[in-house]
């Protein structure tokens, strides 16, 4: 059971990682926390539903037009929750609200047209392999693979181009980018679609393991930020390792103490994080000058 | 000739605050021009709004003639305007060369041709020669100077914006940063450089403009601004 619980445990930690790395793209951009950031995970599995069911596309382009419009989605929460309250007072922390507002009225807009009931979603692999004492769906393996190559995409792009190196750039100093010529306003655009793909990805992947619904999102909101807050927020590194941690521990503590612990973890490290280590495990400490 | 540089009546406001008020002086090709003045007085204002990082107010900014005042900074750099900003400001979780490809960010996206001409201009400068794959933030003040410099270089800039290189430098590393200030001067590059010590600006200058309380006061070969008491007031508020 142990081997199960550890794959299942990596597998869904991989799932937080991505939303984790979601949130650090924003943060680092803009210094924000985008908590609107799981129903952008919950609107690619919904449309791309959608496109299926309602337009009969086939289920590869509904899922590359729902991605696309997700992508979009980022940039309209971009000028209609983020940008203004920025532009009104930087130092403001009017994001909280303005991006879990959106969020709402985002998972409102998916009760509206999808109702409250659950989607099936197809799966990329059907049937089981037999891994030592363990029976472990195909799927779940094709996952945690694809999640794989998803992170080192995102290291890959971030350490090794010139744009990943300018959205660090943006992220150390702002004005010091635009005086490279780097325009900053372009880089948290495009962090915005990384999010957004990022988070759709991760609601594409976990879609045909659990059911697809309006309020799917809101518990990957949670452990995605538990994911990226134990890591250490701005930190790929963190959000990754805090994935798997989250992940691996609510899988050993729901099969081994008690199932209803399961969602709990989450909160759990997020709260001791947050007392013991606030900048997370691999965050630094940042002074602000007031 | 026509100069390289020229603001004409340049203000800039933070909100309520005039910044900066009708500012105009030229910078001629091939000189260094220092842009002195105490605390406060509107230098780095200016020099931001010559490189497009604050917006202007009012007045015009032209440069080889051309009206660049609503131009974003990318477009400028384009141009041929680069700027090493006051305090540094090298980007401090990436390595040096990391540093330097960035200072080529509107010229190419070529990965591998700016790594070889970040290479090549780092054997340019002796104080941070050896030190590429070091992250810049661990550096010693007087190479993150060396390396502002450097990457503001990378843009291949016909005018150089230099803010306050001295600052927080030891007189042994300011002589230093000077010495290369001068070998780039020798090299054609026309400089504007603003400086707290006019002492250390003077050494290297051919004219000079005095800022105070965000006006231009005086302004000409430096020969004159240094005899000249108005250059005395500006410092000491006399």
């Amino acid at each position: 059971m142990l081997l199960l619980f550890l794959i299942l445990g990596i597998t869904w930690g991989g799932i937080y990682a991505l939303v984790g790395l979601g949130f650090n793209t924003t943060f680092w951009t803009l210094r924000i926390l985008n908590f609107a950031q799981g129903e952008y995970l919950m609107a690619a599995v919904l449309l791309s539903i959608g496109f299926n069911r309602w337009v009969n596309l086939p289920w590869p382009i509904a899922i590359v037009l729902a991605l696309a419009v997700t992508a979009a989605l980022g940039l309209v929460l971009e000028r209609v929750a983020i940008r203004p309250v920025l532009q009104h007072d930087p130092r403001s922390h009017s994001w909280v609200v303005t991006t879990l507002g959106a969020g709402i009225v985002l998972q409102n807009l998916a009760v509206l047209l999808f109702g409250t009931s659950e989607y099936p979603f197809p799966k990329l692999m059907e049937g089981v392999v037999q891994l030592l004492d363990a029976r472990v769906e195909k799927q779940l393996l094709a996952v945690f693979a694809i999640t794989v190559v998803l992170v080192v995409l995102f290291d890959i792009f971030v350490n090794r181009t010139l744009m990943g190196k300018a959205i660090k750039a943006v992220a150390f100093d702002r004005m010091a980018a635009e005086a490279q010529g780097i325009n900053s306003r372009g880089i948290v655009m495009l962090s915005m679609i990384l999010m957004a793909l990022l988070a759709g990805i991760a609601g594409l992947l976990i879609a045909p393991m659990v059911s697809a619904h309006p309020y799917m999102g809101t518990l990957m909101t949670v452990k995605g930020f538990s994911a990226a807050v134990l890591g250490g927020l701005g930190s790929p590194v963190g959000a990754i390792v805090g994935g798997l941690v989250v992940g691996i521990a609510e899988q050993l503590v729901g099969g081994y103490i008690n199932p209803g612990l399961k969602d709990a973890i989450g909160l759990i490290f997020l709260f001791v994080i947050l007392i013991a280590r606030p900048q997370g495990l691999f965050g630094k400490k940042v002074a602000e000058r007031v | 000739m026509a100069p390289l540089l020229q603001l004409e009546n340049v203000s800039v406001k933070y909100g309520a605050i005039e910044a900066l008020r009708e500012v105009s002086f030229s910078v001629e090709e091939g000189s260094i021009t220092c842009l002195i003045g105490a605390n406060g007085a509107g230098k780095s204002t200016t020099v931001n709004a010559i490189a497009g990082l604050v917006p202007t107010a009012s007045g015009r900014i032209l440069f080889q003639g051309e009206d660049i005042t609503k131009l974003p900074a990318s477009r400028r750099i384009a141009m041929g305007i680069s700027i090493a900003l006051e305090g540094r400001k090298i980007f401090g979780d990436q390595t040096v060369i990391d540093n330097l490809m960035l200072g080529a960010y509107t010229r190419s996206k070529n990965l591998s041709k700016l790594r070889r001409e970040a290479e090549e201009m780092l054997a340019r400068f002796p104080l941070i020669a050896d030190r590429g794959q070091q992250l810049a933030g661990t550096l010693s003040g007087g190479q993150q100077q060396a390396l502002a410099i450097a990457r503001a270089l990378m843009s291949r800039p016909k005018l150089l914006l230099l803010d306050e290189p001295s600052l927080g430098l030891a007189p042994i590393l300011i002589q230093e940063i000077y010495q290369i200030i001068q070998d780039l001067a020798d090299q054609g590059t026309t400089i504007l450089l603003v400086e707290q010590f006019a002492a250390y600006a003077f050494m290297v200058s051919q004219n000079a403009c005095v800022l105070e309380h965000g006006q231009l006061t005086l302004a000409g070969p430096v020969a004159e601004v240094r005899d000249d008491p108005r250059l005395a007031r500006a410092y000491l508020g006399k």
